[in-house]
């Protein structure tokens, strides 16, 4: 099986920060897809697929997170959670 | 999983430990942001009269009653001649214990050097003892795992597993069943000295878990606080797997094992199948994991059985017939 890794650097835009919706939103849309998703902060590692590991980053606005996708779809994954990030997850 | 390079800075050390230490601040100095990088501590005794060669940077220097009287008995001079020396050495702080109060000539060299004083009523012997595992549990080796871990049966269980396997679910069962769990979906591992895991939930998640299509559960609220425990030794590793591989080890004679921070934990791999009780096998395995601790290995018994069982039945070759 062929495994690539696709890494990226991304600032919350939105007000609230990383709070409960946004974090839902990133875990549901990391479960379409089958390679594994890593999002960190800092020091701190968590899985992507999961919510209360998401939430416990607690990233507020203007903070960053790194996004790491391991798997056939990493590319994809990758992209797909970039842009809601950018997108501040549909808030303001 | 992420290693981190610890160390702490001499403030740091202070603001969170001076209640338990009986920490007072003499004068910093400027030095509080020095930085402690091993957990050993130094009583510098003999290094004093200028004998430095042992004396470390970056370590907490403790001088109790032989070292103050040393400085009291000696010439002014002499005691400057040591104490520059041993000053030179970058030593994180200098804490006094009993209670004693700084000799003049010590404030001096401290103040040139811009090292912390710092006095406490607690004796040596106790202050060396608390100050290192202050010490130890603030530089320990530590780092995040995707998982789950539990206090089965009194035995720390580490379960894992890619995501959506069922962990959740199945420690869910065994909270059910009057066992604890200590921290869902991220368990922080520190290394405790000399060869010891040890994990915890972070503050903000403690204690409460996630079940797909319930959402976060408050288990303390839930099942009380008996369902619950804040840190645990993790003893074993359970791995859960949806893989179909044929590679288990069938007799249990096979010591697996899963490295965390350089420390192998005992490994028991368990494929799912439809119809296989997780929660229970879990179970099953903290009890043998249990025998084992008491020098019980039902595998390793039931093969030297097998075998003397053997040995006893061989059959004579024809030769030696009559």
């Amino acid at each position: 099986m062929e495994s690539t890794t696709v890494t990226g650097d991304h600032a919350i835009v939105n007000d609230l920060g990383l709070h409960a919706r946004p974090a839902s939103k990133l875990v549901a849309l990391a479960n379409k897809f089958s390679c594994e998703v890593f999002v960190a902060k800092g020091e701190t590692e968590v899985n992507g697929k999961s919510i209360l590991g998401v939430l416990m980053l607690a990233c507020p606005k203007g903070g960053t997170i790194q996004l790491r996708c391991v798997g056939e779809d990493a590319q994809e994954a990758h992209d797909a959670i970039a842009e809601l990030i950018r997108g501040g997850f549909g808030e303001s | 999983m992420r290693r981190e390079q610890r160390s702490i800075q001499v403030s740091a050390l202070f603001e969170a430990s001076a209640e338990e230490l009986q920490l007072t601040c003499l004068s910093d100095w400027g030095g509080l942001g020095r930085e402690i990088t091993a957990p050993r501590i130094q009583k510098p005794g003999l290094a004093l009269s200028g004998f430095v060669r042992h004396v470390y940077g970056n370590r907490v220097q403790v001088l109790g009653l032989t070292e103050v009287d040393y400085i009291m008995s000696c010439d002014v001079s002499v005691a400057r001649d040591g104490l520059e020396k041993f000053c030179a050495k970058q030593i994180s702080c200098i804490v006094l214990t009993r209670g004693l109060e700084p000799p003049d000539v010590l404030m001096e060299v401290a103040r040139d050097h811009g090292i912390p004083l710092f006095q406490s009523a607690l004796m040596s012997s106790t202050m060396i003892g608390k100050l290192t595992r202050v010490l130890e549990e603030a530089l320990a080796a530590r780092t995040t795992i995707h998982g789950v871990l539990l206090d089965v049966l009194g035995v720390g269980l580490l379960l894992i597993g890619r995501s959506g396997v069922g962990k959740s679910e199945a420690a869910l069962e065994l909270i059910l069943k009057g066992h604890r769990l200590v921290a869902d979906d991220v368990v922080q591992v520190a290394v405790r000295p000399p060869d010891t895991i040890w994990g915890a939930a972070t503050d903000l998640h403690q204690h409460h878990m996630e079940i797909r299509g319930m959402g976060i559960l408050n288990i303390t609220h839930l099942f009380g606080v008996g369902a619950v425990r804040d840190t645990k030794k993790v003893e074993v590793v359970v791995e859960l797997s949806d893989l179909h591989e044929d590679d288990y080890d069938r007799l249990g004679t096979e010591s697996m094992t899963w490295p965390i921070l350089g420390i192998d934990v005992p490994l028991v791999r368990i494929p799912l199948r439809a119809g296989r009780n997780i929660a229970s096998l879990i179970e099953v395995v903290a009890r043998n994991q249990l025998l084992k601790h008491r020098g019980h290995d039902s595998a390793r018994e039931f093969q030297e059985m097998v075998a003397t069982k053997i040995a006893a039945a061989t059959v004579l070759p024809a030769s030696e017939l009559e």
